[in-house]
């Protein structure tokens, strides 16, 4: 596979799509995608279990191992106003999750304050990387002997698999996937006693109600969020308990320069 | 001693009608577990998928561990699932019932299963599941009506044949 290649894109009737650096271009011999072929992807994907992946499903996604996320797109099943599940699946996005160890490094002294983790706010528009920054910085602060534990709820982070986390994310690091961040941020409080946590795409206000739990109790949060710039995120409804109370001290702005990415680092 | 031959004769002639008669009549209890150990596991299937939303993977690895004919079949299909595979869990499954089951209209059924496996919502796949297993029930009966009939008549088929070659030997 193309070491570039972000994302795979699968369209019934059309032929396979790559994307990188917001570029998206025809994988060239891949003939027109089948709805028998999509089918496929997807039980290669839940490893033939649909059924088990039906809550992500709902939220249209499905996690293949490996920490790869499989956007979704198709007809919704609706019963009582609430999407019970997608059918006819029509498209498919695969985000292709990568390690990228040592790329947190440089923003490692800025995050870092007496041994003590600053709240950090990771941003960019999607598909910039924020996840594979956020799952260093991890990795980096694990291995500084600092406890982290890992809201990881769409099972990208650590795409733990039979137990075993399949990025590194330090030995000093716990994870905890599939549960809403709200509970599994309650839970990790209770139970781990982490001195980090750690949470993936902070975009509703149960989300925001999990940092602010996190914040309270004394824990310091490292969270990602899309958007443009510090003002586009903390301008936002949605964060706005957040902003007010001045939880996050750092926010870190993912760029581009070319091919290149660049973080920008801001302090609140 | 000729005394002796023909009573050992005999009671060959005998055991050996006896024994073809078993034979013949095998086939019908073997069926018959065939069936129920299908009905067994799908059962347990069922439940896996509908309360614990279990992996397929994983409910096909506890199913070796059940007792029965069908365990075979699990632990093939377990064994394939843990390697790189390029046919779909339908294919597969399609595939090593035919390997593992005599032909029958049981197996079919049990064969046509895996069409709905593995791309479904579970309460689609659990109806799927209680369909099958209500058409596998309707086999299961008539395998027992046909042990009780053809089973006992091969039975005693054989020891009437056994007697019978035992008269024209004496």
């Amino acid at each position: 596979m193309d070491p570039l290649i972000e994302e795979i894109r699968l369209r019934t009737g059309r032929f396979v799509m790559a994307s990188a650096a917001g570029k998206e271009w025809e994988l060239s011999g891949s003939g027109a995608v089948t709805p028998a072929q999509i089918r496929q992807v997807m039980e290669n994907a839940t490893r033939a279990s649909l059924h088990s992946a039906a809550e992500s499903l709902r939220h249209g996604y499905v996690t293949a191992d490996g920490g790869c996320r499989i956007g979704i797109c198709g007809t919704a099943a609706v019963s009582d106003h609430e999407v019970g599940s997608i059918r006819e699946i029509s498209s498919l996005c695969i985000r292709v999750a990568r390690e990228h160890p040592g790329i947190a490094a440089p923003l490692l002294e800025n995050v870092l304050r007496n041994g003590r983790v600053l709240n950090t706010l990771l941003v960019s528009p999607p598909g910039l990387g924020k996840t594979t920054l956020l799952r260093d910085l991890v990795r980096l602060i694990s291995t500084q002997g600092i406890r982290v534990a890992i809201a990881d709820e769409r099972g990208e982070l650590a795409a733990v698999h039979a137990g075993v986390p399949r990025f590194d994310v330090g030995a000093h690091t716990d994870v905890l996937t599939g549960a809403p961040k709200e509970y599994a941020v309650m839970t990790l409080l209770r139970t781990m006693t982490p001195c980090v946590i750690a949470l993936d795409e902070i975009s509703e206000a149960c989300d925001a109600h999990a940092v602010e739990m996190a914040a309270n109790c004394g824990v310091s949060i490292l969270a990602t969020v899309h958007g443009h710039d510090r003002q586009d995120v903390l301008s936002r409804p949605v964060l706005a308990e957040i902003r007010t109370r001045g939880i996050f001290r750092r926010v870190v702005v993912i760029g581009m320069n070319g091919a290149k990415r660049t973080f920008r680092i801001e302090e609140l | 001693m000729e005394f002796y031959l023909k009573t050992g004769g005999t009671i060959l002639f005998l055991l050996a009608g006896f024994l073809v008669g078993q034979r013949a009549a095998q086939e019908y209890l073997q069926h018959m577990r065939n069936i129920e150990s299908m009905i067994l596991c799908l059962d347990r299937m069922q439940g896996e998928i509908a309360w614990r939303l279990t992996p397929m993977e994983e409910i096909f690895r506890d199913l070796t561990a059940q007792e029965g004919p069908c365990a075979a079949f699990f632990f093939k299909i377990s064994h394939a699932f843990s390697e790189e595979r390029q046919e779909s869990l339908a294919a597969l499954w399609q595939r090593t019932a035919c390997e593992t089951f005599t032909p029958s209209r049981a197996r079919d059924i049990f064969a046509q299963l895996g069409q709905s496996l593995g791309s479904f919502d579970a309460e689609q796949e659990c109806h799927a599941i209680a369909y099958a297993v209500e058409r596998l029930k309707t086999e299961l009966e008539q395998a027992q009506e046909a042990n009780r009939t053809q089973g006992v008549l091969k039975r005693r088929l054989g020891v009437a044949a056994g007697i019978g070659l035992a008269i024209l030997f004496l």
